[in-house]
């Protein structure tokens, strides 16, 4: 199963920021999208998942074509974002968070299977489970987002920035779980800051400036790339 | 009576008119927690439930009259029902289309919504003074020097019960617990699966049914209503709802509470004819000095 991204356009009033986008992102695999601060990756994610009106272009996920189409089916249809700064409901407890990751299959059984599922990747979730999530640590919170994610069951994972302010042991725990995630057949589509260990992982990547794809390829590829190198590996 | 006996007495009477105002304050705040929306039509909204109670009250057959409560149900569920539908309806086709507007062309737009339903109503029920049936008119429970009547005690225990179903709805089930998360993080709300606009709608619905209810306790109590009454009624469980912290729902319930006793003591030590200065006099107070209510807003960092 593919999701497939095809010229996509995005402005915020006249100001253009997406200036023709295309990806694709493939179930079971890593990809990552690179690019420096206000390029567009956050709108990219905002757009793909139904947030931003596209003001041209197209998606396809899984042979079906999703235009106009609202944020909530979206989410319904598999394709779920982790977003920048994570955004965890802070009034909420946890476990409450985790039922409205589920939300659109509120009515289920399984949901409560699947909170135990995500407790073992997060065992910390599980001691925290009736703390408001705004009282969580930066990592903690990192952690819920994404386990809240996944209680939508998503085909593809869209993770905004997850290692944004985070203290590396964090990070490394984090990255554990998305590798586990991958193998169970999820498709991520990586915006990392860290863009080595995004690279490293990615089957794919591309690299986004000012709102065009100016480079793709596998990424172990990227990584030897000496533009990608002087730019984002700080070599 | 003395001096303590008529000060509860006091009390007890601001405890009833307190439990219509909050009853009516839970409109303005759960609609401002979610889109940030003072809904000034909300007055004319829950003046409605009184009109339309005092309609169906018209067409009962003979059977259910005065001092019959299955009257009064009918009259409630109504009341609740049309205005909830009222409530959704100018959401509908008022404000959303404005949901990517300024703020304050929404806010202006809802007076306007305020001014029209204020004339629909004149349209409808004429300019003068309704009375209201005086129900179960001799029953009333005396504890020594006081007295509560039917009326006060059926206002006070009705309007807990909703408020308790309204604190459960929020607090237990999915569809709260999305209400609570689109009012802290509407896009957040958004990727998770949760149709926002639907909730909005839901806000509207609860709010104003359970505004209609206060509405007719609100007629029932004074007797009589006129169709600019949602007017000053409205300013006043606005008050109450800056006063609990407007977004914040058990604050509107307090706020309500807590307005209603500082009018009731009022108008029993000052005068009576003061006790609308209170409420005013309040709202000032509060928006200069605490804007974000007593307990604080319910917001998101
Ligand atoms: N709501 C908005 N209104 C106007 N401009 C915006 C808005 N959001 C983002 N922008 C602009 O769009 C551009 C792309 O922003 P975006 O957040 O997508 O970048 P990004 O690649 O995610 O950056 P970062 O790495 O800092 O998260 C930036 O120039 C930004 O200033
Ligand atoms: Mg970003």
């Amino acid at each position: 199963m593919r999701l497939k991204v095809k010229n996509l356009h995005i402005s915020y009033g006249k100001i253009e920021v997406l200036k023709g986008i295309s990806l694709e992102i493939s179930q079971g695999k890593i990809t990552a999208l690179v690019g420096a601060n206000g390029a567009g990756k956050s709108t990219a994610l905002m757009a793909i998942s139904g947030i931003l009106p596209l003001k041209e272009g197209s998606m396809e996920f899984d042979g079906k074509t999703l235009e106009r189409i609202r944020p909530d089916e979206i989410t319904a249809s598999g394709v779920v974002q982790v977003p920048e700064g994570r955004r965890v409901f802070r009034r909420l407890t946890v476990f409450e968070n985790l039922q409205l990751g589920a939300f659109l299959r509120r009515n289920d059984h399984t949901v409560k299977e699947d909170i135990e599922r995500v407790f073992t990747l997060f065992p910390i979730l599980s001691k925290r489970k009736s703390q408001e999530a705004g009282t969580l640590s930066g990592g903690e919170q990192q952690m819920l987002a994404i386990a809240r994610a996944l209680m939508a069951r998503p085909k593809i994972l869209l993770l905004d920035e997850p290692s944004l302010g985070l203290a590396p042991l964090v990070v490394e725990k984090i990255f554990d779980v998305l590798l586990k995630i991958q193998s169970e057949g999820v498709g991520i589509l990586l915006v990392e800051q860290n863009a080595r260990w995004a690279l490293e992982v990615a089957s794919w990547a591309y690299v986004i400036e000012t709102g065009r794809i100016v480079l793709e390829g596998p990424g172990s590829q990227l990584l030897m790339n000496d533009r990608v190198r002087s730019a984002y590996l700080g070599e | 009576m003395s001096p303590l006996e008529t000060f509860i007495q006091q009390l007890i009477n601001g405890l009833v008119i307190g439990m219509i105002y909050a009853l009516i304050a839970l409109g303005y705040t759960m609609v401002y927690g979610i889109i940030q929306l003072i809904n000034f039509a909300h007055g004319e909204i829950f003046i409605t439930g009184a009109f339309i109670g005092l309609a169906v009250f018209g067409a009962l057959p003979g059977a259910l009259g005065l001092g019959n409560l299955w009257a009064l149900v009918l009259m409630f569920a109504l009341a609740m029902a049309g205005c909830g539908l009222l409530g959704v309806l100018i959401e509908r086709v008022a404000y959303r289309p404005l949901r990517k507007s300024p703020r304050l062309a929404c806010l202006i737009t809802a007076i306007g919504v305020s001014f029209i339903l204020q004339n629909v109503l004149m349209l409808i029920w004429g300019p003068v003074d309704k009375s209201f049936p005086v129900f179960f008119k001799h029953s009333a429970l005396t504890f020594g020097a006081f007295r509560v009547t039917f009326m006060q005690s059926f206002i006070v225990i009705s309007s807990l019960v909703m408020m308790l179903v309204l604190h459960f709805f929020i607090r237990r089930t999915m569809l709260g617990k999305a209400l609570r998360a689109a009012s802290e993080d509407m896009t957040a709300a958004r990727l998770m699966g949760i149709n926002v606009e639907r909730i909005i709608s839901v806000c509207f619905l609860i709010g104003s049914a359970l505004g209609g209810a206060g509405g007719l306790m609100y007629g029932m109590y004074y007797n009589t209503i006129t169709f600019h009454d949602g007017y000053l009624a409205g300013i006043k469980a606005f008050t109450a709802a800056v006063l609990g912290g407007i977004g914040n729902v058990p604050g509107a319930m307090l706020g309500g509470v807590a307005l209603g006793m500082m009018e009731g003591l009022g108008a029993g030590y000052l005068s009576s004819e003061w006790k609308n200065v209170f409420a005013f006099l309040i709202l000032i107070i509060l928006l200069l000095r605490w804007p974000s209510g007593i307990l604080g807003k319910f917001r998101h960092e």
